[in-house]
């Protein structure tokens, strides 16, 4: 007979088929029901409800997502090199994008921390919250 | 015979893992800041395929089997939100009002200062969600009609340079809660950001994970109703 394998390795392919399962699922009910959410999207929130409702408990998929998540790079990484059949075309736009990316990474860093301060000065906590 | 070689998918996606492994290593033998990882991967396999003649039409056949994994990497992002559940819940209020604003604030600034700036009506689609974490933007991209390379673009833009300057903007603006600090890099940078902010402290880098998905949720949920409004 044929040695079975690992426990940890049945534990990665299972929450790898999980996390396939959700994307289908989730993918389903965004093209039937007309979602605002892309079907990844709805799969997340599936997912997470699952976990929160203990259906899939945090084992099963915990390694499938780690190995997904720490190598996120590498799935970019060939939309990354399509980069090149694009520029030609946003040669002129580029500068106008870096600028406003920068800009609003700063913008956004600042309007959402105060925000925060605000809410925590409204709750009186403010000094203890560090 | 390298030109034959790498029309094949097989060969496509082991030269792309073997080059995002070798860089890798290399960074974090180095660990050279400058040398964003990400950056000289795509230059070395940009230069491969020229040197072998592929086009990226040919090399994209095994590309869209990586790019696949998106999928499912997507969905994984639902483990970290759970495990964040118990801090999201210490820190409801001030958490749901930074990411609601940040998500707001990305949308709007980034289009409004873009279109300010010349950029054409595709761009505008295509940069809207940069401050999502790539996969979840990668959606919302899509469902935008945005291009899918330009918000690749845009969103390791906006991490790495979250990464770099999120610390120094938070001191200038005279941010002194910690939590404030990790909301705000968090969900104006992703996860590229929320390296950072692990290194100045517990406190910051839990607040800027926990930020992350859901600054990727709100906008989806927002952004195809703002954007159509600001175009």
């Amino acid at each position: 007979m044929a040695k079975l394998p690992g426990k940890k390795e049945i534990t990665i392919f299972e929450g790898f088929v999980i996390l396939l399962l959700m994307q289908s699922i989730g993918t389903f009910l965004s093209n039937h029901f007309s979602l605002i959410l892309p079907g990844n999207l709805t799969g997340l929130l599936l997912l997470f409800l699952a976990l929160l409702f203990r259906i899939v408990r945090l084992e099963q998929v915990e390694g499938a997502a780690r190995l997904l998540l720490d190598n996120m790079m590498v799935l970019f990484l060939p939309l990354n090199v399509g980069l090149v059949t694009i520029l030609p075309s946003i040669r002129q736009e580029l500068l106008a994008i870096i600028i406003s990316l920068l800009a609003s990474t700063v913008i956004v860093m600042v309007v959402t921390a105060k925000a925060v301060e605000m809410v925590e000065r409204g709750r009186g906590n403010a000094k203890q919250s560090s | 015979m390298l030109n034959s070689l790498l029309k094949e998918p097989l060969f496509q996606v082991t030269v792309t893992l073997v080059v995002y492994i070798l860089v890798n290593r290399l960074y974090r033998r180095f660990h050279i800041f400058l040398l964003n990882p990400l950056l000289l991967a795509t230059v070395i396999l940009i230069y491969i395929l020229q040197y072998a003649r592929v086009d990226y039409e040919t090399y994209s056949k095994g590309g869209n089997m990586i790019t696949f994994l998106l999928g499912p990497a997507t969905v994984a992002l639902g483990v970290p939100l759970y495990k964040q559940v118990p801090v999201i819940r210490a820190n409801l209020k001030p958490i749901v009002v930074g990411v609601l604003t940040g998500s707001v604030t990305a949308i709007v600034s980034a289009v409004v200062l873009a279109r300010i700036l010349g950029a054409g009506r595709e761009t505008l689609l295509s940069i809207a969600a940069k401050s999502t974490t790539m996969p979840i933007a990668l959606g919302i991209t899509e469902i935008l009609g945005g291009n899918d390379k330009l918000i690749v673009l845009s969103v390791a833009v906006t991490g790495i340079f979250g990464g770099v300057i999120g610390a120094e903007v938070m001191k200038l603006a005279r941010v002194k809660s910690r939590i404030a600090v990790g909301i705000g890099i968090g969900t104006a940078s992703h996860a590229g950001g929320t390296s950072r902010a692990i290194q100045l402290g517990e406190t910051e880098g839990s607040m800027s994970g926990a930020a992350i998905v859901l600054t990727g949720l709100v906008t989806a949920l927002i952004a195809p109703y703002l954007v159509k409004w600001l175009i």
